[in-house]
């Protein structure tokens, strides 16, 4: 790979030099020379004393220099008639915002330098509008064209498809985690659902507020002692209540009001506690200590505190309480969106212990229903208890309606790189779309219907906030052009090597296109073939994850009794009182992988790859509480010594009752037992040779390492004789059993004593009930005998047995087994281990992950009398892919078109395709056709006939879709529309009957009525609608209209239709001549009638015009009923505005608003708002002044003073500024002067004041800021 | 982990590790940056002291670089003829609380002509103060030739003083030759380095076009490409370079030159 990066780079730089010096025998003829530079220089310094909280809001600290600077450029001209320079920096941006580019345009070459752009669209690549940073070159001379591309690639290619005014969305809901089976599945996607309470009162919206209540009680007071929070206790009293945030739950009505927790009931708590702590922490005195969370999140320490907390939590909800243990569960999903379309939702459920996913329809399903609330995005659950076991899970899919033109694309789009389709037609930025690439939300102009499809394709940007990638990516290709032919090599590869934590492989996609176009008698035609080779393609390019072991197991004590650690290379995995526990290095290891423990009283001590972690054992659930964990990095190892530590891995520890020795990759550690968490204390040995891998003290200090067996004597390691590896040490009655290649070596005296076992490779051993045990790869050995079956890896003593772990196989499945007395296997989905070691991956073979395949086609086309026929042919493998296009396809066919284009009324068109897919898995035909025809009359018609025929061969099935309508325009205008599908052989018939008439039986009066009518021939029966509007306007000296809109509809399987109306009127009276002036009146009027809702508004608007001032007064006023809940809502606004027109700059503005809410069950909540805010411009002192003072109940008061003067150094400004709020003041006053120095250099120098209170506060701040203009 | 990432950042970027070289090479000005060490056998830059004393006018340069918004780093340098000065700011910012990671650096250096040949000295401080406030700095010798071929060679490290106790800054050694041909309407210059051939030996190859008013410069060092250019106008110029590391996101600097005459 480095060489492939060292040529590719030569040929890189040869290329360009090569092209520039080629151009060296055709200069010397006009030269020329104009560089056009603009920009700007500046140089900032800044200072602030004082009060840090007051300079902090300037972006200062007290007493601290700061720097700033600036540039931008721009760049543009033209260098001896062949280079052209185009540039634009601005160093506050990132790089991925300079622009440059350099051209050299000399027949016949043509080169391009810098930032440009490839891809047209329809070129073989498929990419369109890729932003590049690279060289580019072409040759071109008679009818032969070379040229060469060498980029790097700065964005990733996605599309997202937006269908009419719906959104689908596909869920699955599971029991378990699905990639982690030991583990509960998250709490929005778990089958069980979201707990509940149903509420013994209507919730009324704006007046229930749901809060989380503390019982304060003597009982939740000794709680919190006994669990170390007794130091909560009065923050708790102060801020007992909390109300719920409304993203936390909703409510539904069911048959009365249900409320649902958006979030676990524990999380809650958990979040409560933690703005506790963080309440407790605030109001401390300075120099106290400060609390933290004790508990390790997730851990069953803190899930027991959190249950236990629970008891004495409480919903409370309009003067009902509810305790959160009372909250249920197994009724309700929440879906994620509103809006639901009925019709579209489709459940699947698969039974706990079943394989596959069955329709509610099926049989075996008759006790199971659902009940979908649409509005709100919830679905029931009328299932059995039965249903909610391990292995139950859910689909459900819908649509949803999707409000608004708004897009959300994601974030750090590349400027410039999107293509957005609808229905196929390329759409203009900022004629028919704008798009915002910081927020990533792309806004329609242009109305999109129910059956529109929106597809917007686009780059997102590699690596920062975009998308995660760990390679380099660039883009190379050549073309060579002779006459009608073209062929073109295009190669898009990943640079650098996987490390061995990479997950990925880097991918190389490697394009050929041959075409070549002309003209057969009266056919033009156009061939096309291509060869894509494609090897670990994005969506199969993942590395082989390592497998997880066992490396070590040791007995505990600890206050709550023996447990059982095992050390695997994701953490360590504790067993204790039945259950096992996790804990990696979230919870408190310093490495990923733990390699090596150590049992001491009270202590355990846990070597990994990245330190050393101490967990004390001395208090209940120790591994649960965060202070019970101490992690020491090497660099914590490292600190005040001068001798340091070189390694970092922890691969064997042992004690001799007062030392520790801990061995790692690079020396010997010896760390005195009292003195281990003080790393300054401790002492470096070297190594003999060898990777260390067990360590043992028996009288002396031994060490197995990769080389041999060696002891630690006076002067140093001696070698023993035992050649390596070794795995494992023993010390029995006086002998040194070595576990290694060959067996079990015993060693007595430090001489050679026979063996325990020969000719096997053994891993591990122990002695347990006076037998030695040991293990293999093929399983675990008593003295010879065979136990167990499997690849055993350690093996431990502890909880009264014997305990084996094992390596996974590979499915990645790793067990846990008592091995001794009666031996019993423990499961993943017990212990809760990963199989895979994530730390390490391995690379796939390449062949395994490449796709190849090419394809062709053959347009041809011609022109017939008054028809353009059309042929094409093509072929398509499923291992062609285009280089930044998504999707691939195995399809072949051929099609025709015909088009009549006569000069008559009637246009026509036809075209027939017979495709065949997924040739090289299960071929299937498909043939389609299409007749389209339009005729212009009086009346327009026009009708679409399209049949599908799939699937034969197989399961054949047909389809028709079907448009018919007619039109006419003029007055009455009418419109009626039929629109369906066929399908065969299950017959089944939908589609919708629609029709509009518009009438102006004069003008300023026109009526409207539409309707459509779904029909189908089976399943829901969907919903007709009828809307009528009638608007009528008029008036000569002041205008009015009225406007009627009255909306019906009903389920075509209920009788009772629904109506809503919306009544809409305004007057706009024409200005009245005053004595003191004009005034110019406007009235408006809404009422809203729908079945949930009834709303009344008014507005009054009034402009005068006095002589020597403007003025504005407007009163709204409303009134909103909801029935159902009998929540009463009114409002009342007025505002008013003046300005005098011989004072431009000076106004006054005042507002103020009320609203009402009622409810006969609650007392009346009045609101109210006002605001003003007045400004005066006057001139002063040769300056201009302006003075504005605004003020809110909630914003405070606020003064603000601008003077600006034009003094002979250049302009001089002085702004004060004072702001009263909730009881304190802050002022600012700041003088800022820009001097010109000279023609090209200016200076602007500022200084301000600050003040705040109470308590009183001051600081100041200079800053200079010297400027180059260009 | 903000304080982990400005140490990436730096050692990343610059592959050299937190030594008296890191914010020397972080704080070049662009078009210098893009020749990736050729400069040392160039006249008119300040890599080598030895060729300070070639330099035909006065320049006062301003670098401003920000590697991917973590670390800033701010340069003024002053180059006169056979005299150049230069101060560095490499700030970190305010990682946490209390935890802030800033290092300032400077460089005096003078140089002498012995008729084709330059010598000359230069001594580089380097003041880390945050988290810690410390001192180091060291002196290097520059040799410059103006032959058919331009040789430049610096020494580094001759005398040093690490602020890092137990840390030591080897000496080591670098050359450069340069061919410089006029190409009637403008000039070209081609250029191979080898750097830091005592630590980590790396070779170098870059080139430049100058148009005289415009200039264009590409380099590669092993898998490092940049390319770079630079607009001169009467009284100053802009300079920019683009980075590509196979390992890190595209960087990008520019630098503002003011020059006398």
């Amino acid at each position: 790979m480095a060489l492939k990066r060292v040529s590719f780079w030569a040929v890189f730089a040869a290329l360009l030099v090569f092209s520039f010096f080629a151009w060296a025998e055709t200069l010397g003829e006009d030269e020329s020379f104009t560089i056009k530079v603009s920009g700007q220089k500046t140089w900032g310094i800044q200072m602030g004393f004082g009060d840090p909280t007051l300079l902090s809001l300037q972006g200062l600290a007290p007493g601290q220099l700061t720097l700033t600077q600036s540039l931008w450029a721009q760049i543009e001209g033209t260098v001896l008639d062949f280079l052209t320079i185009k540039a634009s920096f601005n160093d506050q941006l990132g790089p991925g915002f300079q622009e440059f580019l350099a051209i050299v345009d000399r027949k016949p070459w043509y080169a391009e330098l810098g930032r440009f752009v490839v891809g047209q669209e329809g070129d073989a690549l498929g990419v369109y509008n890729k932003k590049v940073l690279g060289a580019r070159v072409r040759a071109e001379r008679d009818n032969i064209g070379l040229s060469a591309l060498l980029a790097r690639l700065e964005g990733i290619s996605e599309s997202l498809t937006f269908r009419g005014t719906t959104g689908h969305a596909d869920l699955a809901f599971h029991y378990e985690d699905p990639n982690q089976p030991w583990l509960p599945a998250p709490y929005l996607s778990s089958v069980e659902g979201l707990f509940f309470f149903s509420l013994r009162l209507p919730f009324v919206e704006g007046f229930s507020k749901p809060v989380l209540a503390f019982r304060l009680d003597q009982a939740f007071v000794q709680f919190l002692s006994d669990w170390g929070l007794g130091w909560l206790e009065k923050t708790v009293e102060k801020n007992a209540e909390v109300e719920l945030p409304s993203g936390a739950y909703l409510v539904i009505q069911d048959g009365g009001d249900v409320l649902l927790l958006r979030r676990e009931p524990k999380v809650l708590l958990r979040e409560r506690i933690l703005e506790l702590i963080d309440l407790h922490n605030a109001a401390l005195a300075p120099g106290e200590e400060k609390k933290s969370y004790p508990f390790v999140e997730g851990s069953d320490l803190e899930s027991a505190f959190l249950s236990a907390l629970a008891a004495f939590v409480e919903l409370r909800l309009d003067e009902e309480a509810y305790s959160l243990t009372e909250a249920s569960r197994h009724r309700y999903l929440s879906l994620g969106e509103t809006g639901i379309i009925e019709d579209s939702l489709q459940v699947e459920v698969r039974l706990p212990g079943d394989a596959v996913f069955r329709d509610l329809t099926d049989p075996l399903l008759s006790a199971y229903f659902v009940r979908l609330f649409s509005e709100k995005g919830v679905l029931r659950l009328d299932f059995p208890e039965e249903f909610f076991r391990p292995g139950a899970a859910l689909r459900v899919s819908f649509d949803y309606a999707r409000e608004g033109v708004t897009f959300f694309l994601g974030l750090s789009l590349i400027p410039g790189s999107e293509r957005v389709y609808l229905n196929g037609q390329l759409l203009a930025r900022d004629t028919d779309y704008s798009i915002d690439y910081e927020a990533g939300l792309l806004t329609l102009f242009v109305t999109m219907g129910p059956q529109d499809e929106l597809r917007v394709d686009f780059e997102r940007q590699r690596g920062a906030l975009g998308v995660p990638t760990e390679y380099e990516r660039y883009f190379l290709g050549a073309s060579l052009e002779l006459g009608r032919g073209a062929l073109e090599v295009w190669q898009a590869a990943d640079f650098g090597s996987p490390s061995p934590t990479s997950r990925t492989m880097p991918n190389t996609h490697s394009l050929a296109v041959f075409s070549w176009q002309g003209k057969l008698e009266e056919w033009d035609y156009s061939l096309r073939l291509g060869f894509s080779q494609n090897v670990f393609p994005a969506d199969d390019n993942a590395r082989l994850p390592g497998k997880n072991k066992v490396n070590a197991i040791a007995s505990v004590f600890t206050a709550d009794g023996e447990a059982l650690v095992f050390a695997h290379q994701n953490g360590i995995t504790v067993y204790q009182n039945g259950r096992f526990s996790n804990y990696g290095a979230t919870e408190g290891l310093a490495g990923r992988a733990a390699l090596s423990l150590l049992s001491l009283p009270n202590r355990l001590l846990i070597g990994t790859d990245s330190g050393l972690t101490i967990v004390d054992l001395s208090e209940p659930g120790a591994f649960g509480r965060v202070r019970s964990w101490t992690r020491l990095y090497p660099e914590d190892w490292n600190k005040e010594r001068t001798e340091k530590f070189q390694g970092k891995e922890i691969l064997a520890l042992t004690m001799d009752g007062t030392q520790v020795y801990m061995a790692t990759e690079k020396e010997l550690i010896v760390a005195p037992l009292a003195s281990l968490a003080k790393p300054s204390e401790w002492m470096r040995l070297g190594l003999p040779e060898g990777r260390p891998i067990a360590l043992l003290w028996a009288q002396e200090l031994y060490l197995g390492t990769t080389a041999g067996l060696f002891r630690l004597g006076q002067g140093g390691w001696e070698s023993l004789g035992v050649p390596g590896p070794v795995y494992a040490l023993l010390w029995l009655g006086g002998e040194l059993l070595v576990a290694g290649e060959e067996g079990i070596r015993v060693l007595r005296g430090g001489a050679g004593a026979g063996w325990v076992v020969y000719g096997v490779s053994v891993r591990s051993m122990a002695v347990w009930q006076d037998f030695i045990w040991y293990t293999t790869q093929d399983g675990v050995y008593r003295e010879g005998a065979l136990v167990i079956s499997g690849d055993f890896t350690a093996l431990g003593s502890g909880l009264q047995g014997l305990w084996a772990g094992t390596k996974a196989d590979n499915n990645y499945s790793l067990e846990l087994w008592r091995v001794d007395p009666e031996p019993q296997r423990f499961s993943q989905a017990q212990t809760g281990i990963d199989g895979r070691d994530l730390g390490q991956f391995a690379d796939p073979p390449p062949e395994e992950h490449t796709r190849m395949g090419p394809t062709a086609s053959l347009v041809l086309s011609r022109e017939l009398e008054e028809w353009e026929l059309g042929l094409s042919l093509y072929s398509r493998f499923p291992g062609y892919e285009e280089i930044g296009r998504l999707g691939r396809s195995d399809a072949h066919g051929l099609g025709f078109t015909a088009r009549f284009r006569g000069d008559g009324a009637l246009s026509l068109s036809l075209q027939g395709w017979a495709d065949l897919y997924e040739l090289t898995t299960r071929p299937t035909l498909r043939l389609r056709g299409g007749v389209e025809g339009r005729w212009q009359g009086p009346v327009a018609l026009s009708f679409t006939v399209s049949p599908t025929l799939s699937g034969l061969g197989r399961a054949a099935q047909l389809s028709t879709d079907f448009q018919i309508g007619a039109q006419a325009g003029s007055n009455p205008a009418w419109n009626l529309g039929l629109s369906g599908r066929l399908t065969a052989p299950e017959a089944y018939l939908a589609g919708t009957v629609s029709g509009k008439l518009s009438y102006q039986p004069w003008p300023g009066f026109s009526l409207s009525l539409s309707w459509s009518r779904p029909y189908r021939s089976k399943g829901a029966a969907g919903t007709e609608a009828l809307t009528f509007t009638a608007r009528l306007s008029g008036g000569t000296s002041y205008a009015w209209s009225i406007s009627w809109e009255e909306a019906l509809s009903h389920r075509l399987d209920q009788a009772e239709w629904s109506s809503s109306r919306k009544i809409l009127g305004e007057l706009r009276l024409s200005p009245l001549t005053l004595t003191v002036g004009k005034i110019a009146p406007r009235i408006s009027a809404t009422a809203l009638v729908n079945p949930a809702e009834w709303r009344v508004s008014a507005n009054t608007t009034a402009e005068l015009a006095l002589s020597g001032h403007n003025l504005s007064v407007r009163l709204s006023t409303g009134q909103g009923v909801r029935p159902a809940t009998e929540r009463v809502d009114r409002a009342l606004s007025l505002s008013f505005s003046w300005s005098p027109k011989n004072l431009p700059g000076t106004s006054l503005e005042y507002a103020r608003s009320w609203q009402i809410l009622l409810h006969p069950r609650y007392p009346p909540q009045v609101s109210e708002d006002q605001s003003l805010q007045a400004r005066l411009s006057f001139e002063v002192l040769q300056g201009k002044n302006e003075l504005t003072l605004s003020w809110a109940p909630s914003g405070g008061l606020q003064i603000t003073n601008r003077f600006r003067h034009n003094a002979g150094f250049g302009p001089l400004t002085v702004e004060s500024n004072l702001t009263l709020r909730e009881g304190k003041v802050s002022a600012k006053t700041e003088v800022e002067a820009a001097l010109t120095l000279a023609p090209q250099w200016g200076l602007n120098i500022s200084g301000g004041l600050l003040l705040g209170a109470f308590p009183i506060r001051t600081a100041a701040y200079l800053s200079a800021t010297l400027l180059a203009n260009f | 982990m903000r304080f982990l990432l400005v140490l990436l950042v730096i050692t990343g970027f610059t592959g050299w590790g937190i030594t008296l070289d890191t914010p020397l090479d972080l704080a070049r000005p662009a078009f210098a940056w893009s020749l990736l060490g050729v400069d040392l056998a160039i006249p008119g830059f300040l890599a080598n002291p030895g060729a300070l004393p070639f330099r035909t006018s006065l320049d006062l340069t301003s670098t401003f670089s920000s590697l991917f918004g973590v670390v800033r780093i701010w340069a003024a340098s002053l180059g006169a003829p056979g005299f150049c000065a230069e101060g560095i700011l490499v700030d970190g910012g305010l990682i946490e609380p209390n935890l802030s990671y800033q290092v300032w650096a400077g460089r005096i250096g003078m140089g002498l002509a012995l008729g084709d040949f330059g010598l000359g000295g230069q001594l580089r401080i380097l003041r880390p103060a945050g988290p810690q406030a410390l001192l180091g700095g060291a002196l290097d010798l520059g040799i410059f030739w103006t032959g058919p071929v331009y040789v430049g060679i610096v020494a580094e490290s001759l005398a040093s003083l690490s602020p890092y106790p137990g840390e030591k800054w080897p000496t080591d050694l670098s050359l450069a030759l340069v061919w410089q041909g006029d190409l009637q309407e403008f000039l070209g210059v081609v250029g191979v380095g080898f750097m830091d051939f005592l630590s980590l030996p790396t070779w170098v190859l870059a080139g430049a076009l100058d148009f005289r008013g415009l200039e264009l410069a590409l380099g590669l060092r092993e898998a490092n490409l940049s390319f770079g250019g630079r607009v001169r106008a009467s009284w100053f110029s802009v300079e920019w370079a683009f980075s590509l590391h196979p390992d890190l996101p595209l960087s990008f600097r520019v630098s503002f030159v003011l020059r006398w005459p």
